[in-house]
C-alpha cells in the first residue's frame, strides 16, 4: 500500500472560517517534539488494521529550522522528528521500518515493490504523482479545483489563465485597516522569498483593476486574510494540517495534530509601505512565513561586511567598503596557531583555551585584500551588539568574530548570530593597539536591506572593523575571512552521514555531529533523516 | 511612503516563529476540510 504525506495550509478569516491556501508534498514539519503532536496509538491501530509488517519511508525534507514550539516544555528532551520516531518505535518489533533518504533536488522516488503488507510512505516530491504534479506544484490547478467545488473554501482569488482562470475578487477591496489587503503569489513553488510573495495595500477600485491588468504571467492575486484579533504572541498564524493519503481509494489518515505556525515578528500599530503600495522590506517578517532566497543560502554566508562597516587600514586610516580594492593594506592581528590557509582546518575547530590565554598572545600586524565582492541590496537579519562600556557593533549575522561564550572556556570565531549577552568579545584598542576583552551587555536584530560584501585578506585571514557608535571609533572587533561553513545539519540516532559537495567526507553523527562543516546543502544520512540544527546547536561551534 | 518601523529592533525570541497545537474545535474543522479537498480530487480523477 502506498501513502503520501501532504501538508495543507490554511488561514482563519475574521468570521472563524478556514480558507485553504495550498497543499504540499515533500513537507517540512516545524515541530520540536513530535510526541506532542503524533498519536502513536492511532498509527499503531492503523498498522494493525491494515496488517502492515513493513514500513518504507521515503523522506526528502529537513525536519525544522529555528522556531519556538510552545508545546515543547522540556528543553532537556532530545528533539526527534516524525520518521525517526516511527523508526525507533518499531525497533525490536515484528514490524520493520526502512528509511530511504532522497537528495534535496530529487524529483522522483526509488522503486519499492508494493505489497499488501507493506506501507510505502512518501514524504518526497514525485513528479510522476498526481497530487504532487497537479496540485502541490501548481497553485492554479489546486485553487481552480477548490473554487469550482466551493468558491468560499479559498481566499478571494484572481487568476488570469485560459485553462484555470477565474475571478472571485471582482472589485471587492478587503478592509484590513492599516494592514496590507492583497498578496501576489507565484503559480509554481517559490524559491526566492525576497522576490515573492508581494504583499500590498490597495485602496481604490482603479488600483485593483490596474493590478489585475498588469499581473505578471504565472502569478495570482489573492485577498490577504488576516485577523488582528487572532494572533499568537502578537504574531499572525497560518494553520497546517498534515495527513497521509493512502491506498487506491485515496483514503485520509490524519497524521499529526494540526498546528499553528506564526510569522517571524508581531504586528504593531503601524505598517510601512512603498509608494507603489507594497510593504517595505522591514515589514516582511510581520507578514511572511519565509524570507530567504533558497538558491543563495550558502553564498550569502560568505558575505560579511555591510555599508556601515568601518575597516582599519594598516596606515591607521578608517576605511569604508567604498575605499577597499584588491591590494588595500589592512591592519590585522596574529593569533597563536591559526593556520594561514583558512581551509586547512574548519574554522569551527580552531580555538584558544581561555585559561591558558594571555592578551599578549595576540599581536597587531598587517594583511592585504586579495578578493572583494558584493551582492546588491539583499534583505537579511542584521545584528547589533552593545558592550558593557556602551560601544555598539552592528553587522550581518554571518560575520565571524573572535569571542568566547559565557558558558565555556574556549575562545573561537563565533558567528555574530550566536553571540549573546554575557559573552566576551576580544577587541583591539585603536590607540594602544593592545587587545582588550569586553562583555556583551545586550543584542538586538533588525531586518534590513543593504548591500553586503565579501572580503578575503591574505596572508593572515583576519581584518579589523570598528565600532560606529561614537564619532571617533576606538575599538575594533577581529573578523575572519569567509571560510568553510558549518551548515548545522545533523543525522539522528547514531547514523553515519555523508557530505557529497564540496568536501566528500564521511562521519559518524549522533544527534549533534561534530564535523559536517562543508556540506553545500545537507548531509545524506544512512538512516534517520537529516535535520537542521543551526551552528549554535552544533555544540555551539562557529 | 513611510518608514516608521524601519529601525524596529527585536530580541532573538521576538524574531522567531511560534508553533502550537490547534484547539480541538479547530482540529475538527481542519480535518474535515482536508477530507473535503481529497474527496474533490477523487471526484475529478477516480
Amino acid at each position: 500500500m502506498k501513502g503520501v504525506l501532504i501538508a495543507t495550509d490554511f488561514l482563519k478569516d475574521v468570521d472563524g472560517n478556514f480558507k485553504v491556501l495550498e497543499t504540499n508534498t515533500n513537507i517540512n514539519l516545524a515541530i520540536a517534539d513530535i510526541e506532542n503532536y503524533f498519536d502513536i496509538n492511532s498509527f499503531d491501530q492503523f498498522i494493525q488494521e491494515n496488517e502492515i509488517t513493513k514500513i518504507d519511508i521515503i523522506n526528502q525534507s529537513l525536519a525544522f529550522s529555528n522556531f519556538i514550539d510552545l508545546e515543547h516544555t522540556n528543553p532537556e528532551k532530545k528533539i526527534i522528528n516524525l520518521f525517526d520516531y516511527i523508526f525507533v518505535h518499531y525497533s525490536g518489533t515484528s514490524i520493520t521500518v526502512t528509511l530511504h533518504n532522497q537528495s534535496e533536488n530529487s524529483v522522483t522516488v526509488p522503486f519499492i515493490e508494493d505489497e499488501p503488507d507493506r506501507l510505502i510512505l512518501r514524504s518526497a516530491y514525485d513528479t510522476t504523482a498526481l497530487i504532487d504534479d497537479s496540485y502541490a506544484k501548481d497553485n492554479f490547478q489546486f485553487l481552480k479545483l477548490l473554487y469550482d467545488q466551493d468558491s468560499n473554501s479559498i481566499p478571494k482569488t484572481y487568476i488570469s489563465n485560459v485553462d484555470f482562470g477565474f475571478d472571485s475578487i471582482g472589485l471587492n477591496i478587503r478592509d484590513n485597516g492599516i494592514h496590507p489587503n492583497f498578496i501576489i503569489k507565484q503559480r509554481f513553488p517559490t524559491t526566492n522569498y525576497n522576490e515573492y510573495p508581494k504583499i500590498l495595500k490597495i485602496t481604490t477600485e482603479e488600483e485593483l483593476t490596474e493590478l489585475k491588468n498588469t499581473l505578471p504571467e504565472n502569478t495570482l492575486l489573492q485577498e490577504f486574510i488576516i485577523d488582528v484579533n487572532n494572533t499568537i504572541l502578537g504574531k499572525l498564524p497560518t494553520y497546517r494540517s498534515v495527513d497521509m493519503i493512502y491506498g487506491s481509494d485515496l483514503n485520509v489518515f490524519h497524521m499529526v495534530h494540526p498546528y499553528c505556525h506564526t510569522n517571524f515578528v508581531s504586528i504593531n500599530e503601524t505598517t510601512d509601505y512603498k509608494e507603489n503600495g507594497h510593504i517595505q522590506v522591514w515589514e516582511k517578517p510581520k507578514y511572511q512565513q519565509k524570507l530567504e532566497n533558497k538558491n543563495d543560502k550558502i553564498t550569502l554566508k560568505r558575505y560579511k561586511v555591510d555599508d556601515d562597516s568601518i575597516i582599519w587600514a594598516e596606515n591607521n586610516d578608517l576605511l569604508t567598503v567604498n575605499d577597499i580594492t584588491v591590494g588595500t593594506q589592512l591592519k590585522t592581528v596574529s593569533l597563536p596557531n591559526l593556520p594561514l590557509d583558512e581551509n586547512q582546518i574548519p574554522l569551527i575547530d580552531y580555538f584558544i583555551p581561555y585559561s591558558s590565554f594571555t592578551l599578549n598572545d595576540i599581536t597587531v600586524t598587517g594583511t592585504t585584500v586579495v578578493d572583494f565582492g558584493s551582492i546588491n541590496t539583499v534583505p537579511f537579519w542584521s545584528k547589533e551588539i552593545t558592550l558593557d562600556n556602551g560601544l555598539i557593533f552592528e553587522d550581518a549575522i554571518n560575520c565571524s568574530v573572535l569571542s568566547k561564550k559565557s558558558e565555556n572556556d574556549e575562545i573561537r570565531f563565533y558567528r555574530f548570530e550566536h553571540i549573546e549577552e554575557n559573552d566576551t568579545i576580544f577587541l583591539v584598542n585603536k590607540e594602544t593597539e593592545q587587545i582588550e576583552e569586553m562583555t556583551v551587555a545586550s543584542v538586538s536584530y533588525q531586518y534590513v536591506e543593504e548591500t553586503i560584501y565579501s572580503m578575503d585578506v591574505e596572508d593572515i585571514d583576519l581584518y579589523l572593523t570598528l565600532n560606529y557608535s561614537t564619532d571617533t571609533p576606538s575599538y575594533a572587533i577581529i573578523q575572519h575571512n569567509p571560510q568553510l561553513q558549518c551548515d548545522g545539519y545533523a543525522c539522528n540516532y547514531g547514523s553515519y552521514w555523508y557530505c557529497s559537495n564540496p568536501c566528500g567526507v564521511y562521519g559518524y553523527g549522533g544527534v549533534f555531529y561534530t564535523g559536517c562543516f562543508c556540506c553545500n546543502g545537507y548531509p545524506y544520512c544512512d538512516y534517520g533523516s537529516a535535520y537542521y540544527v543551526g551552528c549554535s546547536a552544533c555544540t555551539i561551534k562557529a | 511612503m513611510s518608514e516608521t518601523n524601519k529601525n524596529r529592533k527585536y530580541t532573538n525570541p521576538e524574531k522567531l516563529p511560534v508553533v502550537k497545537k490547534t484547539t480541538t474545535e479547530e482540529k475538527a474543522q481542519l480535518n474535515s476540510k482536508v477530507v473535503t479537498i481529497v474527496n474533490t480530487i477523487k471526484q475529478k480523477h477516480l
